[in-house]
Order: C-alpha cells, then structure tokens, then sequence
C-alpha cells in the first residue's frame, strides 16, 4: 500500500513538473518565434529561443510519458511503445 | 502505479519508425488545415495599444472568452469564479489518475465521458454568450444567462445519458 501510494505521488509529481516546464517553455517559445519573425533574431535571442525550445520538448515528453504510464497500468494501452516501457 | 509486468521487446512498437510516421502524418494534416484556414481568415496584428486611449472594451482572444465570460459573471466575480476555474483545472490535471478504468471506449466510461461533454459543451456556450453580448456583465439573477447556464448543462448532461442508456441496450442486444 505504503509503495503504491508513494508511486501514485511521483506520477503525480512528475505529471505537475512535466506540465509546468511544458507551459513555460511552450508559452515562452511562441512569441520568441513572432517576434524573430517580425524583427529578426539576435545571438542571445537564439539562445533563449534553444532555451525555451529545450524545455518545451523536455516538459511535453516527461507529460506523454507519465500520461503513458498511468495509461498503462490501467490497461488502455495496447502498442506499447518501446521509447516509455 | 508502478508497473507489474514488463512486457517483452516483441509486442512493443518502436517510436521509430512507427510512432514517429504516424504523429508526423498527424502533424502534416493539422498544420495544413491551419494553413488553409489562415490563409482563407488572414489575422491581422492590429492597432498598437495606447495605454492613454485604451479602447471602449476590452476583450480576450475566442479560446479564453468563455471563462472570461464565466469570471465577470456577478455571482461569481472575482474569488469564487477562480476557485472554480482552478478546480477545473486542477480536475482535468487529474483525470488520468482518477479515470482507473481499463476500458477504452468513452460510452464505457459514462461518468467521465459526461464530465468532458459537459464542460466542452458549457465551454462553448459561455463562448458564444460572450460575442453575443460584448461587455455585458451576466448575472445569475438575469433568466437568460441562467437558462444558458443551466441549460447547456441539462442538455449535455440528457445527451450524455441518452447515448450511454442506448449503447448499453444495443450491447445488451449483442450479447
């Protein structure tokens, strides 16, 4: 009981962190981009956009892989995919 | 929550090739009906924001018109509307630990199936309320915003039943 519970909380946990670095980096990268498009793109603006960049990929994939595996240890999962097992 | 049985390499899909073909397929539809729409509705920037001539009304994009709408509603303004919001929220953040069912058809999920039509049918109505009636601030006591409300409530939550009452006949009859 004590080890589910405490499994429960780091999905959890992680599904939280995941959502947060995924909205940061996602709602940071879209206006980078408008605003290079618009104005062009500096050194450090590149460098902030591979920033934000990075977190947005890194938030969206730990999001689909905790949502995967909560998917998966209800059942609902039928190709299980080789990249989150 | 942790997984029990570790499945062997033979009955995983591998993320590439075959994932990766399909979410990119995916992705080739999406990001061409996007650019159809954009180029047959171009958006314009629009005017530059003076903040000593503000406009008359000021109004949020369509995708947050409907909880604008919901937030400046007298009843609820400002603590409880965002209480509820953020227990929506917080709600649809949990889903996938609360929904342990194994099933994957959402008729065979009815409560959570009625939870989502209920809250994408309200979703829209409160949208659509908001352009109808630009910088009207609804009231609970008004009967029209009520009925809209309640209503859209009422109506998906019967459309909910309805479709869960006849699947479960027809798969009765199936039996």
């Amino acid at each position: 009981m004590m080890n589910h519970s405490s499994g429960a909380i780091s999905e959890f946990l992680i599904v939280l962190f995941g959502l947060v670095v995924a909205l940061y980096g996602v709602s940071n990268l879209l206006p980078m981009l408008l605003r290079a498009l618009i104005m062009g793109i500096s050194v450090m603006d590149f460098m902030w956009t591979a920033v934000y960049a990075t977190a947005a990929v890194s938030g969206i994939s730990l999001l689909s892989r905790a949502i995967y595996r909560l998917d998966r240890g209800t059942g609902r999962i039928r190709n299980k995919m080789e990249l989150f097992e | 929550m942790r997984l029990q049985n570790h499945s062997s390499k033979e009955d995983q899909v591998p993320f590439f090739p075959n994932v990766l073909l399909v979410e990119m397929s995916l992705a080739i539809v999406v990001i061409g009906c996007l650019a159809i729409f954009v180029s047959l509705f171009p958006l314009r920037v629009g005017e530059k924001f003076d903040p000593l001539n503000p406009p008359s009304l000021l109004e949020p994009e369509w995708y947050f018109m409907g909880f604008y709408q919901f937030l400046k509603t007298e009843n609820v303004q400002p603590f409880l509307g965002l209480i509820l919001v953020a227990a929506l929220g917080a709600f649809v953040v949990l889903v996938p630990f609360l929904d342990r069912s194994p099933e994957r058809r959402p008729l065979r999920r009815p409560v959570f199936a009625a939870a989502a039509l209920i809250i994408i049918v309200e979703f829209v109505a409160l949208t659509v309320y908001g352009y109808l009636t630009p910088g009207h601030v609804a009231s609970f006591s008004e009967t029209g915003f009520t009925a809209v409300f309640l209503g859209t409530n009422a109506i998906a939550a019967g459309l909910a039943l309805f479709v869960f009452i006849v699947s479960r006949r027809s798969s009765r009859g199936a039996r």
